[in-house]
Order: structure tokens, then sequence, then C-alpha cells
């Protein structure tokens, strides 16, 4: 079993999620492809001053959504 | 008369002139829907009592000299997305079969107070997750009218599909990945993707939290810029509303292009993706006719679209996964199954998957905002492809071919499509134009610019009605 394989597994199996046999298959397939999309989000030598964007706002909702 | 129907313009003035009233042309919108919709399948639910009832209220207001505005007696109509008091809300999926929210969603009380008739429900793709649609969900796809045995694209498939059918003057949208570009390309319709923060997302059932925004889909961009006037602005129920002032969209629309400054991504569909000749004809005419105009159009680059494509590949389904994390857990199987996996790729990412795809979209921010410094607009196209045909075998479609509208969900750019063409197959071709945060008056103005000088909205689709 490849380390990609033993981190797909592991993924599946954390998630709690009841993927069925069938289904599963075809998620690993697409695994693999998005891993490769995965790594191209990486840049070699990459500052640590590229910060992902703020994701907050500064004051709370006035009400929560239900 | 502006597709099937008149346009909201039009019909606004037919109402206030008197040679129109608001019921009249929703009764002509119901009896097109009863006529059309069997073969089309744009509409989840049709509500023709509560829609003749807003229309005569409409009308009585108008004649006791009440004018809320353009949109007062006009017939439009919503994804089924949208939060809606007395009414359920699935986004076409058994999970949320009965669920049925205690208050309207922001963008349904502003249309309301825009005096807008509200037709209905229109069809999605289950939990308005993308790439192919699926006949698994509880309520059948929306098929595309120009050719039913083709997508409608998606997520906003009903919308896309009501408009280019004649079915409502005007539909809401929602787009997190170009959910309501892509059904506006493969429907030859216009679609706008605000500024994110610009329309509240209150009450609209999220696909992401970064991503989500709210916005029109018309036969044209004026109709659209009258439809954004009206859900625009800040909402303090919504965090990611913001307090930005809200423009006139409408008054500048004819002030022409000229002076203006376009850049062409042409590389996304020469260069990154091999896109055929008719698509990329299509887009260079775009360029040509603004051109013609007065603007100054020059080919600009920014980074290869897979690069993009790898950022919202990463980002939309770990934030969808984290969305629907515990009823996956619990509901698996009332999921349908197609959706339930594309929502599971998100949960096959480590949170340090996600951080290096946010980095990586700030350096991607970082080249368009560049660009469109130098430019006033960029253009791109709306579609890689032919309108696929209508095939739910595949599971994860989107993940080979890049997907064009995602660079400008990413920047949180302005973005909205024309109609820009015709294939070979006699579909319409789309084409993006996007503009600098906040500036959608431009890209308004540029896109209503080539509508009226690129003469293709002439051309309607040939609606079949079923035996």
């Amino acid at each position: 079993m490849s380390a990609e394989d033993r981190m797909f597994e592991a993924l599946i199996e954390a998630s709690g999620v009841p993927v069925q046999a069938d289904e599963k298959a075809e998620l690993r397939k697409a695994y693999a492809s998005l891993m490769t999309l995965a790594a191209k989000t990486r840049v070699a030598g990459r500052s640590w001053e590229v910060r992902m964007l703020p994701g907050y706002v500064p004051e709370a909702p006035e009400k929560d959504a239900p | 008369m502006s597709g099937f129907l008149p346009s909201i313009t039009e019909a606004a003035a037919a109402i206030r002139s008197g040679a129109l009233t608001s019921s009249a042309l929703t009764e002509t919108c119901l009896d097109r829907i009863a006529t059309y919709d069997p073969a089309i399948r744009a509409y989840h639910v049709v509500l023709a009592d509560e829609a003749r009832a807003a229309a005569k209220k409409a009308d009585e207001e108008l004649a006791a000299g009440t004018d809320r505005g353009p949109l007062h007696g006009i017939p439009l109509a919503l994804k089924d997305v949208f939060y809606w008091k007395g009414h359920k809300t699935t986004s076409n999926s058994r999970v949320m079969i009965d669920f049925e929210a205690d208050e309207d969603a922001t963008a349904i009380v502003k249309l309301k107070e825009a005096g807008a008739v509200l037709l209905g429900q229109l069809n999605t793709y289950e939990f308005t997750f993308g790439g192919r649609p699926s006949t698994e969900p509880p309520f059948p796809p929306a098929l595309n009218p120009w050719n039913v045995a083709r997508i409608t694209g998606g997520s906003s498939s009903g919308s896309g599909a009501a408009v280019a059918a004649g079915l409502c003057l005007g539909a809401l949208g929602t787009d997190a990945g170009g959910s309501i570009r892509l059904p506006a390309s493969f429907n030859g319709i216009a679609g706008m993707k605000p500024t994110i923060g610009r329309v509240s997302g209150f009450g609209d059932m999220p696909l992401t939290y970064s991503f989500d925004c709210v916005g029109p889909m018309a036969w044209s961009t004026e109709d659209c810029a009258i439809m954004l006037q009206a859900i625009a602005g800040h909402d303090p129920r919504d965090p990611a509303s913001a307090r930005v002032p809200v423009p006139d969209y409408v008054s500048g629309l004819s002030d022409g292009v000229a002076g203006l400054k376009i850049g062409v991504i042409r590389h996304f569909h020469t260069d990154d993706f091999a896109s055929p000749p008719d698509i990329v004809r299509a887009i260079d005419n775009v360029g040509t006719v603004l051109s013609g105009l007065g603007a100054e159009v020059s080919k600009v680059s920014v980074s290869p679209l897979e690069d993009w494509h790898a950022v919202g590949r990463v980002l939309v389904p770990a934030e969808a996964y984290a969305i629907h994390e515990e009823r996956l857990q619990t509901q698996w199987e009332t999921y349908g199954k197609l959706a339930r996996n594309r929502l599971m790729l998100g949960g096959l990412f480590r949170a340090v998957d996600y951080i290096q795809a946010q980095r990586r979209r700030t350096e991607l921010l970082a080249e368009m905002e560049a660009v469109l410094e130098e430019c006033d607009a960029v253009i791109t196209t709306g579609t890689l492809t032919p309108t696929p045909p209508f095939d739910d075998s595949q599971p994860f479609p989107f993940i080979d071919v890049p997907t064009i509208p995602i660079p400008f969900n990413l920047t949180g750019h302005p973005c909205h499509v024309v109609r820009a063409g015709f294939g070979d197959d006699g579909m319409p071709i789309g084409a993006q134009i996007a503009g600098r945060h906040w500036d959608e008056a431009t890209v308004l103005r540029i896109a209503h610019a080539f509508e009226k000088a690129a003469g293709l909205m002439g051309r309607m689709p040939e609606l079949q009605a079923p035996d």
C-alpha cells in the first residue's frame, strides 16, 4: 500500500462517513487527481509573508442564520 | 421584445403607461410555464396563486400612486436555495425535503420591497455543487431550451433555462465556482456574479463560506443591472456583507466604452486549454467589437488556468464538506450519489492543503489586481468547451477539465457573462467580463455596449411544447 493509499484510507476512516466500497473506489481515483492539484498550489521557496487572505470581519452579524 | 417576453425596462414602461398590467404579464408568464416548462423543467415549484395575488397588489399600488421602481409588478423567479417563509427550500436534496425557514432570505425581502412578482422556485443541482446534473435527486434537472439533449450548466440550472425560455423576466442565481456564469453562457443569457460582499447571502443555502455570491440572471445586461440595483447593499445579517455604497447601475449603462482599457486573457482558452475554433472566434470578436467602439483592447496574461483551477478544486470542496460533514456522517444514503461523493472530496484534504491553496490564492489575486490596475476590465471566455451532452455517468467531470469561471471567485472581482455568439453546433457561447472590486457599473457598461453593438440577442431557442 502506497503512502497515498494509506492517507486516503485514513482520511475516509477518520471522517466517520459511511462511504460504500464502490464509491470509495471512485473517490480513490479522484483523490489522486486532487492531490496533483493540491501540489500545484505549493510554491517552492515561498516566503511566509505570503499569507492567506483574512477571513474575519470586524463585527459580528446581528442575528445568526437559523 | 427581449427574447420571448418584454425586457424589464420595456415591461416597466408599458405598465406605467397603462399599455400593460402586472397581472396580464404574470398570466403570460404562467401560460408559457404551463406550455413549455414540462419540456424544460426549469421550475421546481410554480406559485401561481401567490404570483397572481402579488401582481394584483402591484397593479393596485401603482394605480394608487405608489411606485416601487422598475421591478414593481415584474415577474421573476428564484433558484430553490433561498429561505422563503411559508415555502420549503430544498436545494434539490432529499436531505432538505421538509426544510422550511421561518423568514425570507434577504434577496427575497429586497425583491418583495421592490414590488417584484415571484413566480416560483427554480431547479438547481443538489446542494448547488456544480459539474454535471444528476437524475438522482428528488427533482429532475432542468434541460437546455436550445437543445434538451445538452446540459444547462449549473448549478443555477433552472434560472438559466427559465430566462432563456421566456418563463420569467429574470431570475436569481448563486455562484461559488461559476454557478451563475456557466448557465448564463450555456443558455445564451446575461448573468452577473457581483463582488463578493456586494449582495447579502443571508438565507442562501451555502455551498461555501468564502465564495458564494447571489446575483441576477436575465435576457439582457440592462435587466441584470436593474435587478442588481434592487438586491445590492449591506445586510447586518450576513457577516460577509460589506458596508460599501451602492452606485446607480442603470443610468451609466449607455455611456459607451471609448477610452476604456480592456485586457483579453486569451491564453486561458488558447494555450492553457485548447478550446475549439468557434469559441476562440467568438471571444476574439468581443474584443474586435469593443475596439470598434473605441476601447483600447489588448492581450494580458496571468498564471495558467490550471493554477487557478487547482486552488478552486481544493478550496470549494473543502468548505462544502465542512458545511455538510455532520449530515454526510448521519444521512449519507439520503444524499444523491453524485452530490455526496462530490461533497466527500472535500473531506480528503488536510488543513495544510487548504491553507497552501489559500496562500496561492493570495498570489493569484495579486496578479489579477495588477492587471486590473492597468485595465478597466478583462475578458475571458465563458465556457471552454461546447455545451456538453446530458450525461451523469461521470462522477467528477470538474476535476480534470479546468473551470473557467473560478478565477473570479478566487479574486472576488465582479464578473458578468454576455452572449458572445453561437457555436458550430448552434449553441450559445458566452464571454466573461470582469472588473475591479465594487465596480460592477463599469462591467455592466462594457457588457451593455457589446450587446447593443454585436446584435446577437435576436436569436431565440426553438421551444417544443410536449404533445
